[in-house]
C-alpha cells in the first residue's frame, strides 16, 4: 500500500562512539528509526584501536519525535500490516552546520521490521550516497565515516573473534547454549531508549511542531530542486569515481620512490600486484639473518627485478642460493654479493650463466673466488660496465693471488669502471717485460684501487707507477687507496708522487685518495690540477690552511668530502665564502666532521653565502 | 572550416576545435587520418566538461611538448617538477575530476596529458600511509591478515637502493 505523499520529513543522521544511526521521520509525523548498528558493545581493551570518532551535534531527538506519539495513533493500523513506501530526506549535522543534505529520490519500501534494524555495510552506504546529490567534499567526509567505521568493525570482530578461540578452548563446550548476549542487551537497551525518548518528546512537543513545519516547506522546496536537476544529468557514477584501471595505478605508483612504494603494498590487493610489477631494485644491504622462505618469496613476487644487493645473508648457504627462482634473472642489470662473503665459484657460475644482461657485477674479494670466475665473466658478460672487486679487509692482501689471473676480464669491451682490492706494481714490471700494453688503457671512466703495493721504493718501481698511470684519456674518475710498502708500512703520497705524475693525471678532474694525504699534497694536486670537480679526502691531515689552499686554486671545485678531517675546525670554509660571491661555486657538497661548537659556526658561515651558491652540509656526519 | 574539427562529447554537446589542438590526441590523429575531418568524431567515453579541460591542455601545448616528467617525484610540489603552466593547469583538489581526466587522456591517447595527471595523483599518494592512502582514494583493504604478515615481513628485509 502507498501512503499518501509525504508531508513532512526529518531526517537526522549521527555518529556515536557505538553506534551510527540514521533517524528517519515519514509521513504524516510517523516516525521510523533506522538504527544501523556498529558496535553493540564492545570491552573497554579493545576501545584503543577505534579512532576518536567524527563529533557530529548531537540529535535533537525532541525534533524528531514530536509527533510521534499522535501519529502512531493515527495509522497504527496500516503501518503494522503494510510496507511503508516514503520519500526521504536526510540531513546531517556536524557542530551545529549541515554537513549534507539529500534526499533518496526514489522509494524505499521498508515493512517495518526492516526499518528497525540494518546492519551497516558499505553496500547500504552505497544506495544512500548514490542517491543524493551533495558537494563532493561532503561525500567524502561521509564516506570516510562509514568506511572507517566498517574497518574499526572489522578490526573489533577480529579481536572478538580471537577472545572467543580463547574462551571456548577454555570451556572446552561444557556450558549449555545461552542466547547470544549481545541481541538481549541490544533489545533492552532499545526499549530504555525508547521511554527516555518518549519523555524528552512530551516536553518539547509544542516547540518542535513550528520548527517542523517551516523544515517541510525548506524540504519541499530542495525536492523541486533536486528533481530538476536530476533529469539533466541522468548518469550518476559516484560509486565508481575511484575504480581506475590497474594499468593507470601502475602509471601513477611509477612516480613513488621504492621505498614508500614497498610499504603501499599495504594498501589493498590492487596496490600490491602494481607494486610487485614496479620495484626493479632490491637490497639486503644491512640485514644477515632473514629467512630464507622471506628471501625466496620476496625474489619471487617481485617481477621487473633490475637490481639487487644481496646483504651478508649469514644463515642462507650458497647450496641454498643456488636453487633459488628469481622471476626476473635473465633481465638483471647489476648484482651485489659485496657482503656475502660465502660466495662461491659453483654460486657466481650459476648467476653468470642466466644473468647474460648484467652491466654491474660486485663480488667479495676472497679466496673462495677464483680466475674460474674471472674467466667465465669475460666470456659470458660481454654488457658488463662494471666490475667490483672488494675485498673484506686489509689482512686478505697479504695472499699471495697472481693478479695475472684477473687479466682476462680487460677483454671486456664495455667495461667502464673497475675496482680492484689491490696491486703489487710488480705486476706491471712483468708485464712491461713482455712488452704488452697497459691493460687499464682499455678502461673508458673509472679506476679504483684499493692498495697499491710497492715491494721496493726505487726509481725502477716508480717508473713502472708511472707507465701504470698512463692511462686511457677518456678516464675522469681516480681512486687509489694506500700506498704501501710490502712489509704493509704506508707511504707518503707527496714521498711517490712528483712533478712527472702530477702531469700523469692532469686531465683526470675527479679524484680519491686514501692513505696519507697531507696540506702538501692537496697544495701540490691542486696546483698541477687546478680544474679539478671532485675530492674525497676523507680522514685525512687536512686543516683549515690546506682547505684554503684547495678553495683559492681550484676554483671549478664542485664536490669536496673532507668528512672526519678532525684537524679541520672550520676556518678554511671562509675562503669558500668569499669565493661563493662570486657564484664560482655553484654547487659544493661538504662533508665535514666537526666538533658541535664549530659545526655551528660552520653553519652560520654557509648560511650567509646560501643565497649564492647554497652548498649542502651533510649534516648527518655530525653524529658519527 | 578546414582547420576546425568538430568534437562529440557523451552528454552530447558539440565542441569545435582547432584541427591542430584536436590533433594532439593520437585518436582523434588517426580518426581524421583515416576519414577526414568533416564529420563529427564521436568521443562517448567523454564529457565535455572533461574535454573543454583536455582541449585547454593541448592548446597550452600548441607548439611543443612537455619533457618527460622525472621519475620518482622528487617532491610533493609538481611544479618543482613539471612546467608551472602545467603544474598550475593540473591543480585540481577534486579527484574525481582528475580521475576523468586520467581516463580522457587514456581514451584520448594523449600521452603527455596521462603522465601529468597521473604524476598529480602521485602527489596525493607520495609521503602517505596506506592507511591515509585508502582513506584519500577510497579504497578497502581486501588483504588478509597473513598476507598483511607477509608483506611487512617482506618489508623487513628489504630496503630500498639508493
Amino acid at each position: 500500500m502507498q501512503i499518501k505523499k509525504i508531508q513532512e520529513i526529518n531526517c537526522q543522521c549521527c555518529v556515536y562512539r557505538n553506534n551510527i544511526r540514521i533517524l528517519v521521520k515519514g509521513e504524516k509525523g510517523l516516525l521510523r528509526k533506522v538504527v544501523i548498528s556498529l558496535y553493540e558493545r564492545y570491552p573497554a581493551h579493545a576501545a584503543p584501536i577505534i579512532k576518536q570518532p567524527i563529533k557530529l551535534k548531537q540529535p535533537t531527538l525532541e525534533q524528531m519525535f514530536s509527533r510521534q506519539k499522535q501519529a502512531k495513533e493515527e495509522t497504527k493500523e496500516v503501518i503494522e500490516k503494510k510496507p511503508l513506501e516514503m520519500e526521504v530526506y536526510i540531513k546531517v549535522y556536524c557542530n551545529g552546520e549541515e554537513l549534507l543534505c539529500f534526499n533518496l529520490d526514489e522509494s524505499i519500501n521498508l515493512s517495518k521490521s526492516e526499518v528497525r534494524q540494518q546492519t551497516l555495510n558499505l553496500q547500504f552506504a552505497d544506495k544512500i550516497l548514490s542517491l543524493y546529490e551533495c558537494p563532493n567534499e561532503i561525500l567524502e567526509q561521509f564516506r570516510s565515516v562509514l568506511i572507517q567505521l566498517q574497518n574499526d568493525k572489522k578490526q573489533l570482530l577480529n579481536h572478538r573473534k580471537k577472545i572467543q578461540n580463547i574462551q571456548t578452548q577454555e570451556i572446552q563446550q561444557q556450558e549449555p547454549e545461552i542466547p547470544p548476549r549481545d541481541t538481549q542487551e541490544k533489545r533492552e537497551l532499545n526499549e530504555i531508549q525508547k521511554l527516555k525518548l518518549q519523555r524528552r518528546l512530551l516536553a518539547s512537543q509544542q516547540q518542535q511542531q513550528q520548527q517542523q513545519q517551516q523544515q517541510s516547506e525548506q524540504i519541499q522546496k530542495q525536492i523541486i530542486k533536486t528533481k530538476s536537476s536530476e533529469s539533466v544529468n541522468t548518469i550518476k557514477q559516484l560509486n565508481i569515481k575511484f575504480q581506475l584501471p590497474l594499468f593507470i595505478w601502475t602509471q601513477i605508483l611509477y612516480y613513488i620512490d621504492t621505498r614508500q612504494l614497498l610499504r603501499l603494498r599495504l594498501t589493498n590487493k590492487q596496490f600490491e600486484q602494481s607494486i610487485n610489477n614496479i620495484v626493479n631494485k632490491l637490497s639486503y644491504k644491512h640485514v644477515g639473518e632473514i629467512p630464507f622462505e622471506t628471501l625466496c618469496r620476496s625474489l619471487t613476487k617481485f617481477s621487473k627485478l633490475k637490481h639487487i644487493i644481496f646483504g651478508s645473508l649469514k644463515f642462507i648457504k650458497p647450496t641454498q642460493l643456488q636453487d633459488i627462482r628469481i622471476n626476473s634473472i635473465p633481465h638483471l642489470l647489476s648484482l651485489d654479493f659485496k657482503d656475502y662473503h660465502a660466495l662461491t665459484d659453483k654460486l657466481c657460475s650459476k648467476f653468470i650463466l642466466q644473468c647474460v644482461n648484467l652491466k654491474t657485477l660486485v663480488l667479495p674479494y676472497n679466496s673462495k673466488i677464483t680466475s674460474d670466475t674471472i674467466t667465465l665473466i669475460s666470456q659470458k658478460l660481454t654488457n658488463l660496465e662494471k666490475l667490483k672487486l672488494v675485498e673484506k679487509d686489509k689482512g686478505q692482501l697479504n695472499e699471495e693471488i697472481a693478479f695475472t689471473s684477473f687479466l682476462s676480464i680487460f677483454q671486456l669491451k664495455q667495461l667502464q669502471y673497475i675496482r680492484i682490492p689491490f696491486l703489487q706494481v710488480e705486476f706491471f714490471m712483468k708485464y712491461s717485460q713482455l712488452n704488452e700494453t697497459n691493460p687499464f688503457n682499455s678502461i673508458k671512466q673509472k679506476i679504483k684501487f684499493g692498495t697499491i703495493i710497492f715491494s721496493i721504493l726505487n726509481s725502477n718501481q716508480i717508473s713502472q707507477f708511472l707507465i701504470f698511470l698512463q692511462i686511457n684519456n677518456e678516464i675522469n674518475k681516480l681512486s687509489i687507496g694506500e700506498l704501501q710498502m710490502k712489509n704493509q708500512s704506508a707511504l707518503k703520497y707527496t714521498v711517490l708522487f712528483d712533478e712527472r705524475i702530477f702531469q700523469q693525471i692532469n686531465g683526470i678532474l675527479k679524484f680519491s685518495f686514501g692513505g696519507l694525504v697531507d696540506d702538501e699534497f692537496c697544495r701540490q694536486l691542486c696546483t698541477h690540477n687546478p680544474e679539478i670537480k671532485q675530492l674525497k679526502i676523507r680522514s685525512k691531515m687536512i686543516t683549515d690552511d690546506g682547505l684554503k689552499n684547495i678553495f683559492l686554486k681550484c676554483k671549478s671545485i664542485e664536490k669536496i668530502d673532507v668528512a672526519f678531517c678532525s684537524m679541520i675546525c672550520g676556518s678554511g670554509f671562509e675562503y669558500l665564502t668569499d669565493k661563493s660571491l662570486t657564484l664560482e661555486y655553484p654547487k659544493i657538497q661538504i662533508a665535514v666532521n666537526l666538533d658541535d661548537y664549530n659545526m655551528q659556526c660552520l653553519e652560520e658561515l654557509l648560511q650567509r653565502k646560501a643565497y649564492d651558491c647554497k652548498p649542502t652540509l651533510r649534516k648527518k656526519l655530525k653524529k658519527i | 572550416m578546414e582547420n576546425k574539427v568538430k568534437l562529440s562529447t557523451q552528454d552530447g554537446v558539440i565542441i569545435e576545435v582547432d584541427k591542430d589542438v584536436a590533433c594532439k590526441s593520437h585518436l582523434i590523429n588517426t580518426i581524421i587520418d583515416d576519414t577526414g575531418s568533416e564529420e563529427e568524431i564521436p568521443l562517448p567515453n567523454v564529457k565535455s566538461s572533461i574535454l573543454k579541460k583536455v582541449i585547454q591542455y593541448c592548446e597550452l601545448h600548441r607548439n611543443d611538448s612537455p619533457p618527460e616528467i622525472e621519475k620518482p617525484l622528487r617532491s610533493n610540489n609538481l611544479s618543482d617538477c613539471v612546467e608551472q603552466k602545467d603544474a598550475d593547469f593540473i591543480d585540481i583538489p577534486n579527484l574525481e575530476e582528475l580521475f576523468d581526466i586520467i581516463l580522457a587522456a587514456n581514451y584520448l591517447d594523449i600521452k603527455s596529458l596521462l603522465d601529468l595527471s597521473c604524476a598529480k595523483v602521485a602527489t596525493y599518494i607520495k609521503g602517505k600511509t596506506p592507511e591515509e592512502i585508502r582513506k584519500t582514494f577510497n579504497i578497502q583493504n581486501d588483504l588478509t591478515q597473513e598476507e598483511e604478515q607477509q608483506i611487512r615481513e617482506e618489508n623487513k628485509w628489504a630496503e630500498e637502493t639508493s
